[in-house]
């Protein structure tokens, strides 16, 4: 580890350590200790085991470079691929699900130079008032991620504020009104969710398909470690509630495509499974060992029991199914008969997944960073909020507001506060504040481009933005709490 | 799947599908030389990977283009670059798993319509389908990955007559060539050209 940390101090120049210590505002000695704890070899010879967790705000900020040095930092202590050793993301993600079939990006109306094209922006594409049909599907949309203000007035101008609304209880009448709101430049919306949502369902769809959850329908899925498992039905959906294959099979077949006769989430499980056929979650022969047995999918996975099994699935030559307990498994011996019949073997399987198998160590030189970071300071008393986080509750708590725990245990949004940064602006525990962004001065914005030329492309970024942040937030003290940036 | 060869017919029961020399043949594919092991089930193949000892192909050793196509195939499917320097032969599986014990193991092909499918092998380095029992009957060859070539390749000690025989019975997995015909191709209808508008704002 002493070499690498020399490596490091040779990529980073020698004020590496003491500009890392300065950032992470601890002593520099410190940074070596965690290096030891991380790397040292034991009085025996053996590596200690090493779980490197990253939280994944980490690499929201599309800096390649973080990720790079994180990544390459796993790989030297030899995190990942091993027994208790293990590199990840933490915070969760759409897992389980099985990839669906592709756009047909060469329809879209947005086109690169050449004959390329680039993928629909359905927000863009909205905004500038080109959607007619919207079919939502489980997302908030106008209060997700990259949701806007403008987003919401467009939706408002297209759906609420056109002349033809329904206001009559004929089926006729309301499919009428709608192709007059289409024609008239207007757009319908269609929203399909577990649990009716504001403003998406609740304000702006003409017609909401409420979809069932799990438990209400037996259905397959995997958890984050590829754990695919039968879970079964125990509940009855409430009301008209139906699983979301079943609503897509009824408007595909009223479209006129063929296929799309399932009966059961079986079929659907038994049409997709070729397609996960190399994946993560790789399930195909699952399918095979099924129908040798005269079983279906479902009854198979039933089997499995609440653990289920791990993907990818492989089949030995005798016809029996291996799981896949960890990916990138350094101990694994493959069958030698290769992958027999319809199994696919992934590189990802016993290696890492790049071209080669071998693994890629990208520098992440701190010269690449260190400008941005200069120009990412702190100035004239800012405070900088994060994204913070409450275990209870989703991002900011947009999604929440239906959930009566969650509303009355936190009634308000709060900023952590060290005390000596709260004394600056003469605040208190429990103070009811007001924060406000600047981000985004356009004027600030021009002159610092002149000035770090290399900022230029994350500068225009900004520039798309211009956007004046306004938050409240209740105040929360305490002296672990670190000065300056902040959780909120 | 396509079923009107002779030797299915003499499966469902005409004795009189396939000549003597086929039925030895069928005998010895099934018994003393030791087909079956592999060629099995309805494609008459297992779907498992073998290396069975195929020498490379000569062309990478005295043609120039040939030698220059095959060490970009290698840096293109992923190598590292002791292999992409020093490798002579296909790695085959390997591509895939990138698992030093699957070196030069490929899929055992169908014998179903195989004499229409010369050259052997996938490299074609064997023309005749008696080349390739030849081949067999010697206990396979020698090339680059030894250390996984499979143990079920032996000499099997068969004499000419016997190799006829087993010729014989491999010609009767094919019945008359599938040849797709040429479809019509619809007229050439591109999509309308776009616009770029710039950037939006």
């Amino acid at each position: 580890m002493t070499i690498d940390l020399k490596i490091a101090a040779a990529i980073n120049g020698p004020q590496g350590e003491a500009k890392a210590a300065e950032i992470a505002q601890i002593d520099v000695q410190r940074i070596y200790i965690a290096a030891e704890w991380m790397a040292k070899p034991k009085a025996d010879g053996t590596r200690p085991k090493t779980f490197i967790m990253i939280e994944k705000g980490f690499y929201w900020s599309n800096n390649t470079g973080n990720t790079n040095a994180i990544s390459s930092l796993g790989i030297i202590v030899g995190a990942g691929g091993r027994p208790g050793q293990v590199i990840g993301r933490a915070g969760g993600h759409q897992r389980g699900g099985l990839r669906g079939g592709k756009y047909p990006r060469n329809k879209s109306p947005e086109k690169l130079p050449g004959r390329r094209r680039r993928a629909l922006d359905t927000d863009r594409y909205l905004i500038s008032g080109h959607t007619r049909l919207a079919h939502v599907i489980g997302t908030t949309w106008v209060k997700a991620m990259c949701g806007s203000q403008s987003l919401q007035a467009k939706f408002d101008e297209l759906t609420t504020r056109n002349p033809h609304q329904v206001t009559s209880f004929t089926k006729e009448d309301i499919v009428e009104t709608l192709k007059q709101r289409v024609d008239s430049g207007g757009m319908v919306v269609w929203n399909q969710d577990i649990y009716l949502v504001d403003p998406i369902g609740a304000r702006y769809a003409d017609i909401v398909f409420p979809a069932s959850g799990w438990g209400e329908e037996t259905f397959t899925r995997a958890n984050s470690e590829r754990r695919i498992r039968l879970y079964p039905k125990f509940y009855d959906a409430p009301g008209e509630a139906k699983p979301d294959w079943w609503i897509i099979a009824q408007l595909t077949r009223k479209m006129g495509f063929e296929g799309f006769d399932w009966q059961n989430s079986n079929e659907v499980l038994e049409e997709g499974s070729r397609f996960s056929r190399g994946s993560r979650k790789d399930f195909h022969m699952v399918k095979v060992a099924a129908h040798r047995e005269g079983k279906t999918p479902h009854k198979k996975l039933g089997e499995f029991g609440t653990n289920g099994i791990q993907g990818p699935v492989l089949m030995r030559a005798d016809g029996s199914p291996e799981e896949t307990k960890r990916l990138h498994d350094v101990n694994r011996v493959l069958p030698p008969e290769g992958p027999v019949g319809g199994t696919v073997f992934g590189k990802k399987l016993t290696h890492f997944n790049s071209q080669t198998g071998k693994c890629n160590l990208q520098k992440a030189p701190w010269s690449l960073f260190s400008s941005y970071w200069e120009w990412l300071k702190l100035r004239e008393g800012e405070i900088w909020m994060t994204s913070g986080r409450i275990n209870e509750r989703w991002q900011s708590g947009y999604d929440d507001r239906r959930r009566p725990y969650i509303v009355q245990r936190w009634p308000e949004n709060w900023i952590e506060l060290h005390p000596e940064d709260a004394a600056v602006y003469g605040v208190e525990n429990g103070d009811y504040l007001r924060s406000i962004a600047r981000v985004g001065d356009s004027e600030t914005i021009a002159q610092s481009c002149v000035e770090r030329p290399s900022l230029t492309p994350l500068l225009r970024a900004l520039l798309c933005r211009p956007d004046l942040g306004r938050t409240e937030l209740i105040c929360l003290m305490e002296a672990l709490f670190r000065r300056g940036p902040t959780a909120a | 799947m396509q079923t009107d060869t002779p030797f299915d017919a003499y499966m469902r029961g005409d004795d009189c599908a396939l000549t003597g020399s086929q039925i030895r043949g069928l005998e010895l594919f099934a018994g003393k030389a030791g087909c079956i092991d592999c060629h099995n089930g309805p494609l008459l193949r297992d779907e498992a990977y073998h290396n069975i000892g195929v020498p490379p192909y000569d062309g990478w050793e005295d043609d120039p283009l040939a030698q220059i196509t095959f060490r970009f195939e290698i840096f293109a499917k992923g190598a590292t670059q002791q292999m992409y320097r020093e490798i002579k032969d296909d790695p085959g599986l390997n591509f895939r798993a990138k698992h030093k014990p699957h070196m030069g193991k490929f899929r055992t092909p169908s014998l179903r319509y195989t004499i229409y499918t010369y050259p052997y092998m996938h490299n074609g380095m064997l023309e005749t389908l008696r080349d390739v029992v030849e081949f067999y009957n010697a206990g396979g060859g020698e090339n680059e990955f030894a250390a996984t070539k499979s143990e079920q390749i032996k000499p099997l000690g068969l004499n000419d007559a016997e190799i006829d025989d087993i010729v014989a019975f491999l010609e009767t997995l094919s019945g008359e060539e599938i040849l797709i015909e040429a479809p019509e191709l619809p007229e050439m209808d591109p999509l309308p050209v776009v616009q770029n508008r710039g950037p939006r704002t």
